[in-house]
């Protein structure tokens, strides 16, 4: 799998994670969001997330940084497993892991000036030195790209991307060095978008920072991650360096995906291959290798055994019956 | 010169609406054809007028606050801004029909899906109840709804997103019509569902010769299904340009400066160009190009003069005072 070797520079491992929910309380009908994810995340690297809705991405976002209790498995961060965690370090932790949304306006509140949103932060976390905060407050504004007036604003009086721009200020008000970033750019336009996905690649170096960078677009993965995830009902199918990824695109859910995408330019529209049917619900995932159902190169085993997530190259893992035998060869 | 008509001529058509904060100038000075059979696409970021645009030609636009202020809608001789409610009841849905990018706007979600569907032709087609239920049913299954008979018993909600929009599309298209026009039709779809909808409404087309307006933010969209396309910023178009051009060699600088800000999947990751400023509000009308003040090669005359639409060759139309002989500053 993913993890096991000992690794430099490791950030967040996730081991065999998985998140239920159980709606009615009586084990039956119980959604498995998340169901056996492992990953590492280095330190400052950005690690992308892609798949169609209700795969599990923000729930797995989530349960990395503790917004969301862990139904089986461990998410260690810098070696400490983060679900036995005292209150003093959760609230640590919370320091050092953000969140930011797609839609800024659901969190930022309306009747609070600018300058009072990015005032909460601190107030939470008990720093109440006010010469302290106010020069903070002015250097996010700076880091963000916002001129100062905007501090007596309110949330109508802004754009889009400006807003954005607000909900990541907040997000590095406590100097966060791991940030999941859940369809963080999803709501802006075009021209917008490229400005905060540049903002983000830019504080990420500036700051040092890791991101978890969640969207169902993968253009948008492809352009600002190091290495992408691949997840379908829960599960990850597809692991790898954001180029290998592209130029191999072992796993049929992987090749069936990229190219459904629209492209742009005409080199790039190549022969698509359209999925028939649709995800199946996650309360009841199809036996064997869950994407099977649409899968044009499913062949029997598919139907009966699940998949690993096995490196069948360096550093590339896929979870698909037609690469059992590359692993064998990698491990040779 | 001798021409056939065009299935649709609007020519200079202006929209704006009156509310309390002031004039919102949404569609400035709009001229187009479309031709039967056509595939037009119209690009432009949020607030552009693609939607008020369209809506105009379906008689929709709510007044007040909305007016068309000046301009014709010409079909089949008949100008649509000043035909009766009624004369436009028979257009709408039957010569000209939309679908929108939330089906549950344009469904009844108390009213079972065949039924929804063989309404329409009840209405324009004074088919009998039973006659129209049968072809309600078949053109579902020409949509590719699977188990047609079954799903036209269901109501709206008890169908995923999809399903839905393909219901809508077949409501839609039950009177064979002469032009669909779809408003960011998949925006809400993921990309495995969006590239099924992209293939029906391109066969459809070829089967049934509609001529389709393809309203979409998203240029990899335009730039696969439509053979022309409409670029518009702040109610104006900017350039006009079959699609295969209008990708590979932009000529407005606020085309290039998009083009450029979209994350591309391709073998080498580029860093994303973005546009600097923001689209300016639509109650503010200048003397002079809209998009000068984030324009790179801005020059004294666009701050002055609204440049005109620029014929630079056949079927390429651009809104630029750059390619105005005497102040050209590029071949083309
Ligand atoms: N609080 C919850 N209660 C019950 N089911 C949930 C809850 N949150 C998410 N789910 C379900 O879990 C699955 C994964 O959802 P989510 O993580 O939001 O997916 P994504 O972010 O990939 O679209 C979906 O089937 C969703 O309906
Ligand atoms: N009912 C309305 N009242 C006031 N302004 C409106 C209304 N509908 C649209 N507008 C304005 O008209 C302009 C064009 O909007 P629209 O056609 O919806 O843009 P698009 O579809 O390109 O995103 C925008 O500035 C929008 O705010
Ligand atoms: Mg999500
Ligand atoms: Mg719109």
């Amino acid at each position: 799998m993913v993890k096991s070797k000992k690794v430099d520079n490791l950030l967040l491992r996730a081991e065999n994670v998985k998140i239920y929910f159980d709606q009615r309380g009586n084990g039956k009908n119980v959604v498995k969001a998340v169901d056996g994810i492992s990953i590492d995340i280095m330190r400052n690297e950005i690690f992308g997330i892609v798949g169609e809705s209700g795969c599990g991405k923000s729930t797995f976002g989530r349960g990395l940084i503790n917004l969301l209790p862990l139904t089986e498995g461990t998410v260690y961060i810098d070696d400490k497993d983060t679900t036995q965690l005292s209150k003093e370090e959760m609230k640590d932790m919370r320091k050092r892991m953000q969140i930011i949304f797609q839609d800024p306006s659901a969190c930022l509140n309306p009747r609070r000036k600018v300058k009072e949103i990015l005032m909460e932060p601190f107030k939470i976390h008990g720093i109440h030195d006010k010469d302290v905060i106010n020069d903070r407050i002015i250097e996010l504004m700076e880091l963000v790209g916002l001129a100062k007036y905007h501090l007596n604003r309110y949330p109508h009086e802004l754009s889009g991307g400006q807003k954005q721009r607000i909900g990541i200020a907040r997000a590095l008000a406590l100097e966060p060095e791991f940030i999941v970033c859940d369809e963080a750019v999803s709501a802006l336009d075009v021209s917008v978008q490229a400005q905060v996905l540049n903002l983000l690649s830019d504080l990420k170096e500036k700051l040092g920072l890791t991101y978890f960078f969640i969207s169902h677009n993968l253009n948008v993965v492809y352009q600002i991650s190091d290495r992408v995830g691949v997840m379908y009902l829960g599960k990850m199918v597809e692991v790898a360096p954001y180029n290998s990824l592209y130029n191999k695109r072992y796993h049929p859910y992987t090749e069936a995906l990229l190219s459904a995408i629209p492209q742009v330019d005409k080199d790039e529209q190549k022969q698509r291959i359209i999925l028939k049917g649709e995800v199946p619900s996650p309360t009841n995932p199809p036996p064997g290798c869950s994407f099977h159902t649409r899968c044009p190169k499913k062949f029997s085993k598919c139907v009966t055994e699940i998949p690993l997530l096995l490196e069948v190259e360096k550093d590339h893992f896929v979870a698909c019956h037609l690469y059992d035998s590359f692993h064998e060869i990698h491990n040779r | 010169m001798n021409q056939k008509e065009p299935l649709l001529n609007i020519q200079n058509l202006s929209v704006e609406f009156r509310t309390i904060e002031g004039t919102v100038y949404a569609i400035n000075d709009l001229s187009y054809t479309l031709n039967s059979g056509d595939i037009l696409g119209i690009v432009g970021e949020s607030g552009s007028g693609k939607s008020v645009s369209s809506l105009g030609i379906m008689k929709l636009i709510p007044n007040p606050p909305g007016k068309i202020v000046n301009g014709k809608i010409i079909y089949e001789g008949k100008n649509l801004v000043n035909i009766s409610e009624k004369e436009m009841e028979q257009i709408r849905g039957n010569d000209i029909s939309m679908i929108f990018q939330e089906p549950m706007t344009s469904l009844n979600p108390i009213i079972k899906c065949g039924k929804q569907i063989a309404e329409s032709l009840i209405l324009h087609r004074g088919l009998k109840k039973k006659v129209a239920f049968e072809q309600a049913v078949e053109m579902m299954h020409s949509v590719g709804i699977a188990n047609p008979e079954q799903r036209a018993h269901e109501y709206p909600h008890q169908l995923s997103g999809g399903m839905r929009q393909r219901v809508m599309i077949a409501m839609a298209l039950a009177c064979k019509p002469n032009i669909l026009i779809c408003d960011e039709p998949t925006t809400a779809l993921d990309v495995t569902i969006q590239a099924q909808i992209l293939d029906l409404i391109r066969h459809l087309n070829k089967e049934m010769n509609t001529a389709v307006i393809m309203i979409s933010h998203d240029l990899g969209v335009v730039s696969e299904l439509c053979e022309r396309v409409i670029v518009m910023y702040t109610g104006c178009i900017i350039e006009e340009s079959s699609s295969q051009e209008l990708f590979e060699n932009p000529l407005h600088p606020y085309t290039i400066g998009l083009i450029k800000a979209i994350p591309k999947i391709s073998k080498d990751r580029e860093p994303l160009q973005t546009i600097e400023g923001v689209v300016p509000n639509a109650m503010e009308k200048t003397d002079g190009c809209s998009f000068w003040p984030r324009c790179k090669d801005v020059m004294l005359r666009c701050k002055q003069e609204l440049p005109p639409m620029i014929q630079v060759k056949q079927d390429r139309k651009v809104r630029c005072w750059k390619y105005v002989v005497g102040n050209r500053h590029e071949g083309i």
